[in-house]
């Protein structure tokens, strides 16, 4: 066999040669080369104590599920939470992370997207006053080791064999869905058992979860316990759905309620916004290519800012009250699947001072993605 | 049929290369992804030449390949291009920008040799840095005192001859200026550059080239 056939990347476990490269005579695996940077160390870590620090009290079912996802830890099942969007999914494993630092053992908790990794950051923080919380993330990664390390996935190769629990949220998000080399880096960085989290899991990660040695744990209503919006289709020709879009927003800004238009791609962000921003004054467009966004997103929080037009960068782990959502082109079936829809809708009405809110897909055409997005959280909103 | 070393995909070469025989190891789309641009400028009245403006695409892929180590990506910069510029080179003799030994090593080979050997022009490396200055974390007046660090190569000669001095970057022109007044003193007949990206510079608009 030559060498073409036979390597196999021990990082990514790629095998296939079309990413096999040669330096100087040997193999190396073109797949995983960019994920280049220091590793953590091993020092072991010293059991202490990390009490919780919340101004809430936790719901009944959230308690419940708390307690589930410690016993499966303990017996070394990992645990798949399967909950609506706004369901309190990272207040749940708190006690599993309280737990794990008090043992000393590794803790992880990593999501695809930095945005959410720097929000989540400060919750985690304030949950956990008295224990060094880490973040790790593109051009953050002065400090590797803390008691908690919060990750973006593209970080994950840093710590290989590391982590005796590592929760895993938003698993369906770009980038780290479909992606076989952050996958790779996610099972290679993990020692014990780890709890993935998802509003939105594919079958294939249902399929699995039914395996033996896994656990799904369900949540199927919000923790104020008030229905999901239903999201609301307007069919309207494409170049039309921006005058109903600056009529919406100029209503949601007398009324002094702040929205977010979600647009497909960035260039449609940046043309959208150029031809509302001239009717409905204090708005800005948010996209990953804009290093500034964190200014953007924090002077909305504020109330500076009415609207935000945004790509999928702030469709998943955003909190803001009284949030509106609009979406801009939303049968472009290429980028909105029933899952980036589902999750666009879970923005609103997330706290319980303001449970309602409005969620409008505008498009030309009724999508699949459409329908079985409004179908599941009807089914959702069943179980109250 | 090839893979392409970019998007990894199934692809074959467009006719019109075709017709220059060989293979090229990129697809057309990730070559125009690139945003591939012939344009000409000159520096202390010598011409030079680039091939891609310095955009996110070519940045990225340059970080890779460098910094990266992926030698696979060394012969995808010039393929497209090298047909013709071995025509408008010809009777040329490459010399590579000079870099700090020590990183070649770590990194297992010299990105600018590498790049260039798509051209079958005869290199000569004639200059040597001898001190680990990397020009990018300079600013603009201490870039201009590279030629401190340069140092001609025993034993080399390019007098009376025609000489293309060629790197990966030409942004304030420091080297290569630096680099061309070596070889104008060392008695070379002609000296032109080929630089692969040069940077996208907008009216009055001074774009900041820091490292990814």
């Amino acid at each position: 066999m030559s060498i073409e056939e036979s390597y196999v990347c021990p990082r990514c476990g790629n095998g296939d040669p079309r990413y096999l490269g040669l330096k100087g005579g040997k193999p190396y695996c073109r797949k995983c080369i960019s994920f280049l940077g220091a590793e953590a160390s091993r020092l072991p870590s010293s059991p202490k104590p990390a009490p919780l620090n919340l101004h809430y009290s936790l719901s009944q079912e959230q308690r419940v599920l708390s307690e589930r996802i410690i016993q499966n830890f303990a017996r070394g099942v990992d645990s798949l939470v399967y909950a609506v969007c706004g369901a309190g999914k990272t207040e749940l494993v708190y006690g599993v992370i309280a737990l794990a630092i008090a043992k000393g053992l590794k803790v992880g908790f990593a999501l695809p997207r930095r945005d959410v990794v720097i929000e989540l950051f400060w919750r985690l923080r304030e949950a956990f006053p008295h224990n060094k919380v880490v973040a790790v993330y593109g051009e953050h990664t002065f400090a590797l080791e803390g008691d908690v390390v919060l990750l973006t996935t593209h970080q994950l190769y840093r710590y290989p064999h590391y982590f005796d629990l590592l929760v895993m949220d938003e698993i369906d998000a770009f980038p780290f869905k479909g992606n076989e080399v952050l996958t790779a880096m996610f099972l290679r960085s993990l020692k014990g058992h780890f709890v993935m989290m998802s509003a939105t899991p594919s079958s294939e990660t249902l399929r699995e979860f039914h395996k033996p040695g896994h656990d799904i744990l369900e949540l199927r209503t919000r923790f104020h316990k008030k229905p999901i919006p239903l999201p609301r289709i307007i069919l309207l020709p494409k170049f039309l759905q921006p005058l109903t879009i600056i009529k919406k927003l100029r209503e949601y800004a007398k009324e002094k309620k702040p929205c977010f238009v979600f647009t497909p791609s960035i260039a449609e962000s940046e043309e959208l916004f150029q031809m509302v921003s001239l009717f409905a004054k204090e708005g800005h467009f948010v996209n990953s290519r804009i290093d500034s966004r964190e200014d953007s997103i924090s002077s909305f929080k504020e109330g500076k800012l009415r609207y935000l037009v945004t790509t999928s960068v702030l469709e998943r782990g955003v909190t803001i009250k009284n949030l509106q959502v609009m979406v801009y082109h939303s049968d472009d079936e290429r980028i909105y699947d029933s899952a980036a829809l589902i999750q666009m809708a879970g923005r609103v009405g997330r706290k319980s001072e303001a449970p309602d809110g409005e969620v409008i897909f505008f498009g030309e055409k009724k999508t699949k993605a459409m329908e079985s997005a409004i179908k599941e959280i009807r089914f959702c909103n069943g179980f109250l | 049929m090839a893979f392409c070393k970019i998007c990894f995909q199934e692809f074959s070469a467009p006719s019109w290369r075709r017709l220059f025989g060989g293979e090229v190891p990129l697809c057309g789309n990730c070559f125009h992804s690139l945003r591939p641009s012939a344009e000409t400028f000159a520096l202390d009245g010598i011409q030079g030449r680039y091939l891609y403006k310095y955009t996110e695409p070519v940045r990225d892929l340059l970080f890779r390949y460098k910094a990266c180590g992926d030698i696979e990506l060394g012969p995808i910069f010039l393929a497209y291009q090298a047909p013709i510029l071995n025509l408008i080179y010809r009777g040329f003799a490459l010399v590579p920008a000079p870099s700090f030994r020590e990183k070649d090593i770590v990194r297992g080979f010299n990105h600018v040799e590498e790049m260039f050997k798509t051209l079958s022009l005869p290199q000569i490396n004639a200059i040597q840095k001898i001190d680990d200055v990397k020009q990018a974390d300079l600013g603009y007046e201490e870039r201009q005192r590279i030629g401190e660090h340069l140092k001609w190569v025993e034993g080399i000669s390019v007098a009376n001859k025609k000489v293309l001095f060629v790197d990966d970057l030409c942004t304030s022109g420091a080297t290569a200026k630096a680099c061309c007044r070596l070889l104008r003193d060392h008695g070379a007949l002609r000296i032109e550059i080929l630089v692969m990206g040069h940077p996208e510079l907008k009216k009055g608009k001074e774009v900041n080239l820091a490292p990814p």
